[in-house]
């Protein structure tokens, strides 16, 4: 059996998932190899996250640096609660 | 301090380094004495690198994506900081372990460990903070603080002292020890775990006994065994093959099944619940049915309106239909049945008992009676007192004694 494609839910719930482990900021490689994503598909996941309001960008040098923003985290719960109802349904979580 | 210099593709013997190294990619290392490699100072890969033997460490870098494999085993005395992947056939030791995408190893002993993406230790665990953005498995005793995953976490047993926090699925396959249980999506725990603290919102099964102070389940619980907690809190469903027992409360919004019998302190119960016995030590109030065989009994027994019983019930003093359904009912979004005289019951013992109106019984043996406005019974006894409201419905003849029979509980 192959593994279920993962939805864009799916995705930005773990990329906000490996983010939130860096609370000093994460680099896009080191997040790219815990999503199990390239990193130039990533990049356009974490751009819309910011976009969104979900994920931080900082500058240091010439190094960037995400972090999770408190609208980030709270659509994580909301995803996961929603994901735990679905799994008491009888839903494939 | 001296540095030793591995170039790429190289394939090179070392002793004892006495400062740091650096590797090459595609590097391959392996002892001089056949066993291991001690560095004094810092190592640095590259990228890629291979080390055939044991390796030992101030402090450990793999940069780029590389890949790093030990066959042997692996002592660091400060940090790893790996971008990508680490392999360690043997046991991995370390201070602080932080991998961006996966780790593998036999064993693995450090204080604190954070994983991007996967881990997997086929042998023991020991960490005071494990942190795995993805996927965790660990088939050996684990020995863990805090055990925080986001994706999926399977784990063999020992003990997790601290909170287990996990975003999807939960398994360990043999006894556990925990102190907080966190699941957001399925968990399911072997037979014989122990714990302070469950709460799921979605799916728990345990696969034997459990021992837990407080459970707290959001969707489906599954117990196939025996469990006694201190206090149980279902908001969807409750399904325990043995017995139930409860030093506290036992709360359902929902269904509750015990196979065997139920024991505890309290029972509230918005929705079903179903039971060999139950045996509540204060007070229990239902609203929706109640399905056991051998009875239910407690010290207050409040039924409802709306409600349906099956199974006598025991109790001191015991009300039948008087009360609404409860705000809990309206909470959960419970069908509304406020109809009046849609309470049933079969067999009641009671020292006091209050009949609401247009309630229906079978048998009632009690000292005191007091029946509303349309009840209808099949048989009253009583000690003391009868009181009759009208066009009570009363099947048989009515009968006075000095004593009642014993209750079956």
């Amino acid at each position: 059996m192959g593994k279920v494609k993962r939805s864009r839910a799916d995705l930005y719930a773990t990329v906000l998932e490996v983010i939130r482990r860096y609370p000093e900021g994460g680099r896009i490689t080191r997040i790219s190899y815990g999503v199990g994503v390239p990193v130039d598909r990533l990049k356009t996941m974490v751009e819309n996250l910011c976009s969104f309001g979900l994920v931080t960008r900082a500058t240091e040098g010439n190094e960037v640096y995400y972090g999770v923003t408190p609208r980030g985290l709270e659509f994580l719960d909301t995803y996961r609660k929603m994901k735990g109802f679905l799994a008491s349904f009888g839903e494939e979580s | 301090m001296t540095t030793v210099n591995v170039p790429h593709n190289a394939s090179i013997a070392l002793g004892r380094v006495e400062g740091t190294l650096d590797v090459g990619n595609k590097a391959r290392l392996r002892a001089s004495n056949g066993k291991i490699i001690v560095v004094a100072g810092p190592v640095r890969f590259q990228g890629n690198a291979t080390v055939e033997c044991d390796l030992e460490c101030a402090s450990l870098v793999v940069e780029r994506s590389g890949k790093l494999v030990v066959s042997g085993n692996l002592t660091v005395h400060a940090g790893v900081d790996v971008s990508n992947s680490i392999e360690v056939e043997g046991e991995m030791k370390a201070e602080a372990i932080d991998v961006g995408g996966r780790v593998n190893a036999r064993s693995i002993s450090c204080r604190r460990m954070r994983v991007g993406g996967t881990a997997k230790v086929t042998d023991s665990l020991r960490a005071e903070l494990v942190e795995v953005g993805g996927k965790i498995e660990a088939r050996g005793q684990l020995d863990v603080k805090d055990l925080q995953v986001g994706g999926k976490a399977q784990i063999a047993g020992g003990a997790v002292t601290g909170i287990i926090n996990v975003g999807g699925k939960f398994d360990s396959s043999s006894a556990l020890e925990f102190g907080e249980l966190q699941i957001y999506g399925v968990g399911s725990l072997a037979a014989g775990s122990r714990g302070r603290k469950i709460s799921a919102l979605g799916k728990l099964r345990a696969n034997g006994d459990l021992q837990c102070d407080e459970i707290e389940i959001g969707g489906i619980a599954d117990i196939l065994g025996d469990c006694s907690a201190v206090r149980v809190e279902v908001k969807g469903k409750l399904n325990v093959v043995g017995s139930l027992s409860t030093s506290g409360r036992l709360e359902v919004n929902g269904v509750a099944q015990v196979g065997d019998a139920f024991s505890g302190e309290g029972l509230k119960v918005s929705g079903k619940f179903c039971a060999d016995r139950a045996l509540v030590s204060k007070d229990a109030e239902i609203y929706g049915a109640v399905d056991t065989r051998k009875g239910l009994k407690a010290i207050s027994v409040l039924i409802r309106r709306g409600t349906r019983c099956t199974g006598p019930i025991i109790g001191e003093t015991v009300e039948v239909g008087g009360s609404g359904p409860g705000l809990s009912a309206f909470m959960w979004g419970q069908r509304l049945r406020v109809q009046a005289g849609t309470s049933e019951v079969e067999d009641v013992y009671a020292s006091s008992l209050i009949v609401g109106a247009g309630s229906r019984a079978k048998r009632i043996f009690a000292e005191t009676v007091d029946l509303g406005s349309g009840c209808d019974v099949d048989e009253v006894t009583y000690v003391r007192e009868l009181k009759l409201a009208d066009h009570v419905k009363i099947l048989r003849p009515v009968k006075k004694v000095d004593n009642l029979r014993e209750p079956p509980l």
